[in-house]
């Protein structure tokens, strides 16, 4: 079962990347949102939402265009993406990571499913909800050659990993929602 | 991408079309030449530049001009008489691995580059790969498969060929070199070929058998029973090996060289990026044991020995800690260590619990990397650590 959505998260990421994802998303009216039992946060404007057990996708044109993603309570040993090929491990979390690792962690998955050029840039500390955390910027190119941007905050609370992601085109779609973005990752609260 | 499809299907309608053509013997492609446009061999030229074209826009080509124009060479080197038929794709891939399109589209990935030790063994690989082109297997691969199943599976077949590159993930080179792969005598005839035109073009014909000796190598040294694609459909290692080894001793009174420097400086600057590459496959086992033989090699190994140090960091097995440090403190010896060498060793020390000298290590990397964009973290860090 956890092999299973895990392979549908890589699945969608994978096609996310490319540009185009369809299906299975509802509606989040604007307000205050739970994510599962781990941090809420708020938002100023409607999005389509799709969850994978504790991840969850955000967006309003299409994931391949911008999305946010969610990763709420990864625990130790946990991949943020599947593990496709039975031959091939992936990067996993570990409670013990210190921020460039978890900076690490994302840009090695993202360049596991398919992306080329992905650099994490830009880790300094700040803060996810009221405790210490971090953030940096992405940059990569799907295998098209779409140029991403993207904006990561998180923070460990209890051995347990909070990430929250924006990856957007870079070409209009970064900077039409960074602002929302930020006043989401600004909301964030710890439950 | 979108045009895939199209292009599948206007190839398998060739292949059905033309199936009484099928048992036709093939002889050697000629420079120039091109299939008859009613001929499948013409569908399966079509498909292929379909998918080249998807390859040409596609960002996991490496586009440095240096290193194309490199790579191009020695393929014109082995091979004046074809160097216009043959397009060379340097793909950004972690895996040891080339293959080769029925039209001369040739890809070329960069785990493939990083391995080879110098310019005669990457030439012997890619005058294997010109065999293939010239023996055209691959329209005789195509044959053999519509011969012995029905079109429902052709049309499978030259889907997966044109779409596979292109949609998967990591493996998708892989699995496009697998479903492609040809037969065992084939690969026999064109490492034949490859070896000969090798040979003519002065390269050392002991380095043909010594890149399958180092790719056996690290195969049985890795954490995964996968073997390399190149090994998949080839005619068993040793048997390879012993050929090989045989045609160089015939050949050994001819003058040769391996041309090592010359590969190795073209390659520096592309190592750091590639080792990086190479590192995401978790293939921890495989990847020490090729660094460990990059480092004896002597060629960049500050770089080398701290992305060993970086197998041990992410491994984080018992006594990996150790293990990295002692790779990290040998790479800051050399010349040419990053300096994130330091800040590597830091988080290193900082989870022995070696507050101090976790500190020390933070500052040298601000020291050697003054603009470093996570500089604000680090001197969080060194806050925490005072």
């Amino acid at each position: 079962m956890v092999q299973s959505w895990r392979r549908l998260l890589a699945v969608l990421l994978v096609v996310a990347l490319a540009g185009c994802v369809a299906g299975g998303y509802t509606l989040v009216e604007p307000g205050r949102t739970q994510i599962d039992e781990e941090f809420s946060i708020s938002s100023n404007m409607a999005w389509s939402q799709r969850a994978f057990g504790e991840r969850h996708v955000w967006t309003i044109n299409g994931a391949g265009l911008e999305a946010i993603w969610f990763y709420a309570g990864i625990e130790d040993g946990d991949a943020l993406i599947a593990q496709i090929d039975e031959d091939e491990d992936v990067p996993r979390f570990d409670a013990d990571m210190r921020p460039n690792e978890v900076m690490e962690l994302v840009v090695d998955s993202i360049g596991l499913i398919g992306a080329v050029n992905v650099e994490g840039t830009g880790l300094r500390p700040a803060e996810f909800g009221s405790v210490k955390g971090y953030r940096f910027e992405l940059t990569l190119q799907t295998k098209e050659g779409l140029i991403k941007r993207g904006l990561a905050v998180g923070t460990i609370q209890e051995d347990r990993l909070q990430l929250i992601v924006y990856l957007a085109a870079d070409l209009h779609y970064y900077d039409k929602y960074v602002d929302e973005v930020e006043r989401i990752f600004a909301s964030v609260e710890m439950i | 991408m979108s045009r895939a499809p199209t292009s599948v299907a206007a190839c398998a309608i060739l292949l059905i079309a033309s199936a009484c053509a099928s048992t036709a013997p093939v002889s050697d492609i000629q420079p120039g030449q091109r299939p008859a446009l009613e001929s499948d061999e013409a569908g399966f030229w079509m498909a292929f530049e379909e998918f080249e074209d998807d390859l040409r826009a596609s960002s996991l080509v490496v586009r440095d001009p240096a290193l194309n124009r490199y790579v191009t060479g020695v393929v014109c080197n082995l091979a004046a008489a074809y160097c216009q038929d043959i397009r060379v794709y340097l793909i950004r891939h972690p895996a040891f691995n080339a293959s080769m399109g029925p039209n001369g589209t040739m890809q070329v990935f960069t785990g493939l580059m990083l391995r080879a030790e110098n310019e005669a063994q990457l030439a012997y690989v890619l005058g294997h790969e010109m065999g293939h082109y010239i023996r055209r297997h691959t329209l005789t691969r195509m044959r053999d498969v519509r011969n012995k199943t029905d079109a429902a599976s052709v049309f499978g077949l030259a889907g997966a060929m044109v779409g596979v590159p292109m949609s998967g993930a990591i493996s998708s080179g892989i699995a496009y070199a697998s479903i492609s792969a040809f037969g065992r005598d084939q690969e026999r005839e064109a490492d034949a070929i490859g070896f000969q035109m090798f040979r003519k073009a002065g390269y050392d014909p002991t380095q043909a058998a010594r890149i399958w000796e180092l790719l056996t190598a690290e195969a049985e040294a890795g954490d995964w029973p996968a073997p390399p694609p190149l090994f998949a459909s080839h005619p068993p290692t040793l048997e390879r090996r012993e050929t090989l080894a045989r045609l160089a001793e015939e050949a050994s009174d001819a003058p040769s060289s391996d041309y090592e420097e010359r590969y190795q400086n073209t390659i520096l600057q592309f190592r750091f990026d590639w080792l990086r590459e190479d590192l995401r496959t978790r293939n921890f086992s495989g990847s020490e044991h090729l660094y460990d033989r990059l480092v004896e090699a002597g060629h960049g190994r500050g770089e080398t020995l701290f992305f060993k140090g970086e197998i041990y960091r992410l491994r984080d097995d018992e006594g990996d800690d150790e293990k990295a440090v002692e790779a990290y403190t040998l790479a800051i010896a050399e010349r040419d260590a990053p300096p994130e060498v330091f800040r590597s060793l830091a988080f290193v020390e900082w989870s022995r619990g070696r507050r101090a000298e976790a500190r020390q290590a933070f500052e040298r990397y601000l020291e050697f990397a003054p603009s470093a964009n996570d500089r604000l973290m680090i001197e969080f860090h060194i806050e925490e650590l005072s």
